[in-house]
């Protein structure tokens, strides 16, 4: 019995004994075993997991702030700035990653092509992200890699890949009346998946408001149906009308991680300028009338402005578009535009064009358009846009010039640096010039004030001086306008001020050049005396437009007057242009005279020589063309019929003349446009406005008589009536 | 003889008290049980949060911190304490929801995950810690 006792209390302190060896051994293996295998396991796959998923969280992250600053502010349109802000993101992220994860994580940004609606969209080596959008398929997408290495863990060099991208494409757009509903049937993916919770994504629609053209309405879902595979059909109020075929909507669709795309409805507007010039030109030679037939035009070339609402303007010609406007040129950066030029519809070509922006202005109580500055090719196109570009025609049998606006999907796409050659050469003192192949204008002014190799102080009068582009030689300055008589010197009292010049884009391109003209507005409330260099704003206020045009022969200037006092004296000009003594003959084109047993005649042509010892000569009855040629220079100077009315109306006795000499005996050789010969005494009433133009054309010209007869054949381009105009073809 | 039974029997009834105590003893010794468990819950929750859109929707709130109580307890299994950090790493605001006895906790396990708000435009850092109160 007593052995018994002692057997089983060694059996049971046997058991015990290996019961508790088992749970030694068991927490032995947990200690040593699951934490360095199970539990490693554990902690590196959520730690590689936690990483790849907010790898593409912060993808997102900067393709929503990129996408949605691009689609909502007007003028951070530059990618780069925010792949620029994407490294910043990028780097804060590894760092925060590599401090909580205790990762070492290394980014790259391989080249990528992304396929949606069957076609492959690129995103190149180191771009992160790339936008596509204004066209009827908009995509947003990004892609990246990442090698991550954990070396706690004992993980390297795992790499994973984050893809991100919200995908829209226009399928069909289409409409009830009767329903006073539109329709858009659109398909949506996201991350190469198609959406089938329209909850997450949130769709705006606008489409042009046809009472205040120009202005986007949103306009209101009514209703949104899942169809399957992305596809969404999505009900809107109202019925929006076709123009041309197309149903015009601006479409916003946000999703859920705020990752913006803009799709458009429509991808183009073709637009047909037509000439309407005539195919010849006719003058009266005193004796018969003459016809000059227009064959061959190589310098008609018009510079127009298309603005939002596809008005055409020439000089101060505004021509509205012919029959129902196309929609609205779209509010996408201006940089995304293209211009395509086409003579046949098939061959297009991309033209050179500027944007700038214009204004109306209450000017001594008239609305008057000015240019304000050209456009900063980041901001949004509109209201105050116009599109600035030149339609050429070669030839009598060029009677239309087709015009295609568009606009690239590529949201990189940058403003066209276009080979030009114009420049503003500005070294004052001595050079404020504004330089193209064919002029080289120095602007005279209150900051510079005497033309070089003139030997005129104008004492801040603001004036023109033209000089050969080549060999820099001066051939005098061009006044605007100019009244009275100082003594017996000879316009007294100019437009004083200061010549604004707009040469580059705005803002951060300001390093582009204007590819189509350059543009320099004076706005002037007083008048000074170019002998004594006394100012006065008792007299008129000026604003003046000068345009320098790449790849043109003629040089416009816009003027509008408005005097603010009455004033009476001798001589009132309209113009008057200096020639350095040059020319050696001359021209003007008489309106109208009375011949006995021939009545009235017109369009008289009168050439004269600037030889023989005279100082000023005047011409009755002037119209709008004038010239000087002579000694390997040919100048014309082309009035508007505004400018030959306002010489009629303000005027009493209108005048051409020419001055052979400045104080000085300086030789002038001048063109001249009077509003009353110098001997009447004109008496100006205040209040009393004038809008004109004048151009001033060069041409290449011998010593021989007729030879005005090269420039008179581009007159009729300048006059109102033969300005060109706009009709729409199409909406692509 | 007898006092070989008699130590017998105390070595029995010592090594039954020894057994009995592992009962207690194993679980605060065992790591997989506790600790790893908990950290295995606090990643879960972690994640939860970065990876649906409720952070996104919670950090735009007045009461964040509020907000964020309500749905990390709902969130957690019953009996863990927890504390949530919610870091903004651009300006190292902080927000913090935690149970009143979280400080109480004799064993806590921390899970932390980056989460970037494509919304707001921030990276936030998100620490999750669980905690249990064992024993006595």
């Amino acid at each position: 019995m007593r052995g018994q006792v002692t057997i089983i209390a060694v059996v049971i302190i046997a058991l015990f004994l290996i019961s508790l060896v088992s749970v030694a051994m068991m927490h032995y293996y947990e200690v040593h075993n699951i934490g360095s295998i199970e539990v490693k396991t554990i902690a590196m796959a959520e730690a590689i997991e936690s990483i790849k998923s907010d790898l593409k969280r912060i993808l997102a992250l900067v393709i929503a702030n990129a996408s949605r600053t691009y689609a909502f502010h007007p003028y951070e349109h530059n990618l780069t700035k925010f792949r620029a802000y994407a490294l910043e993101h990028f780097e804060k992220w590894v760092i925060t990653t590599s401090t909580k994860y205790g990762a070492v994580v290394e980014l790259r940004y391989p080249e990528y092509v992304h396929w949606f609606a069957g076609k492959g969209y690129v995103i190149q080596e180191n771009y992160v992200f790339k936008l596509y959008w204004y066209k009827r398929t908009a995509i947003s997408v990004g892609y990246l890699e990442a090698n991550i290495s954990l070396p706690h863990l004992g993980i390297y060099n795992v790499t994973t890949k984050a893809l991100v991208s919200l995908c829209t494409s226009l399928l069909e757009v289409d409409h009830s009346y009767d329903e006073n509903v539109t329709w858009v049937l659109m398909n949506v993916t996201s991350d190469g998946v198609p959406v089938s919770d329209i909850s997450g994504v949130d769709i705006t629609i606008l489409f042009p408001d046809f009472d205040r053209y120009g202005y986007w309405v949103k306009a209101e879902v009514v209703n949104t149906t899942y169809l399957g595979y992305g596809l969404w059909n999505i009900t809107i109020k109202p019925y929006i009308p076709r123009i041309q075929g197309v149903i015009p909507l601006r479409v916003y669709v946000v999703d859920y991680r705020g990752i913006v795309v803009s799709p458009l409805t429509y991808e183009g507007i073709v637009l047909r300028v037509m000439k309407n010039t005539p195919d010849k030109v006719v003058y009266h030679d005193g004796s018969t009338y003459r016809t000059l037939l227009r064959t061959t035009t190589p310098d008609e070339v018009y510079t127009v402005e298309l603005d939002w609402k596809f008005s055409l303007h020439f000089l101060l010609n505004e021509v509205p578009i012919v029959g129902t406007p196309p929609p609205p040129i779209p509010p996408i950066p201006v940089k995304q535009f293209r211009l395509y030029s086409s003579s046949d519809l098939t061959d297009w070509q991309l033209t050179p064009f500027q944007a700038e922006l214009w204004k109306e202005v209450t000017w001594h109580g008239k609305e008057i358009y000015v240019p304000t500055s050209p456009a900063n090719p980041v901001y949004w196109f509109n209201q105050s846009c116009r599109l600035v570009f030149q339609v050429k025609y070669p030839t009598a049998s060029d009677k239309y010039v087709y015009i295609m606006i568009t606009w690239e999907s590529d949201c990189d796409a940058d403003v066209i640096e276009w080979p030009t050659s114009l420049y503003f050469d500005y070294r004052l003192p001595s050079y404020k010039d504004i330089v193209s192949e064919t002029f080289r204008i120095e602007l005279i002014d209150t900051e510079h004030q005497e033309m070089r190799d003139y030997g005129f102080n104008y004492h801040g009068v603001a004036a023109l001086g033209l000089r050969e582009p080549v060999t820099d030689e001066a051939y005098g300055p061009a006044n605007i306008h100019a009244f009275g008589k100082w003594g017996n010197k000879l316009g007294a009292w100019r437009p004083y001020g200061t010549w604004k010049v707009f040469s580059t884009y705005a803002g951060e391109y300001s390093w582009i050049r204007l590819p189509v003209r350059v543009f320099a507005t004076l706005n002037s409330t007083k008048v000074g005396n170019v002998y004594t260099g006394e100012v006065r704003s008792d007299y008129y206020d000026t604003f003046a437009i000068l345009y320098v045009i790449n790849g043109s022969r003629y040089a416009p200037c816009l003027v509008h007057i408005y005097w603010k006092y009455t004033k009476t004296d001798y001589g009132f000009w309209m113009f008057a242009c200096m020639g350095g003594g040059r020319p050696s003959k001359y021209m003007y084109l008489k309106k109208q005279e009375y011949v006995q047993y021939k009545g009235y005649i017109y369009n008289v042509s009168n050439e004269y020589s600037y030889s023989g010892s005279w100082s000023h000569r005047e011409y009755s009855y002037p119209n709008f063309f004038c010239t000087h040629w002579g000694n390997g220079i040919g100048r014309a100077v082309f009035l508007s019929l505004s400018a030959v009315d306002a010489l009629y109306d303000i005027g009493t006795y209108p005048r051409f003349a020419v001055t052979k000499w400045a104080p000085g005996w300086i030789p002038q050789h001048s063109l001249e446009y009077e509003f009353n010969q110098l001997n009447y005494e004109t008496k100006v009433y205040a209040g009393t406005y004038y809008k004109y133009w004048f151009v001033i054309y060069m041409y290449q010209a011998s010593n021989s008589w007729g030879e005005w007869k090269k420039a008179y054949v581009y007159s009729v381009m300048f006059l109102e009536p033969y300005a060109p105009s706009i009709e729409l073809v199409e909406v692509q | 003889m007898k006092a070989l039974e008699l130590v017998l029997i105390v070595i029995v009834l010592v090594l039954l008290y020894v057994s009995l105590s592992m009962r207690t003893i194993t679980p605060k010794l065992s790591l997989r049980n506790d600790y790893f468990l908990l950290k295995e819950e606090a990643y879960s929750v972690a994640r939860v949060l970065a990876d649906s859109r409720i952070l996104t929707y919670l950090m735009s709130k007045e009461q964040a911190e509020d907000e964020l109580k309500i749905v990390v307890t709902a969130l957690v299994p019953a009996n863990r304490e927890f504390e949530v950090k919610v870091i903004d790493t651009s300006t190292g605001e902080k927000f913090v929801a935690e149970t009143p006895y979280f400080k109480r906790s004799t064993l806590a396990a921390t899970a932390v995950v980056v989460y970037s708000d494509s919304v707001s435009g921030k990276i936030y850092v998100i620490e999750v810690s669980l905690g249990k109160i064992t024993g006595g």
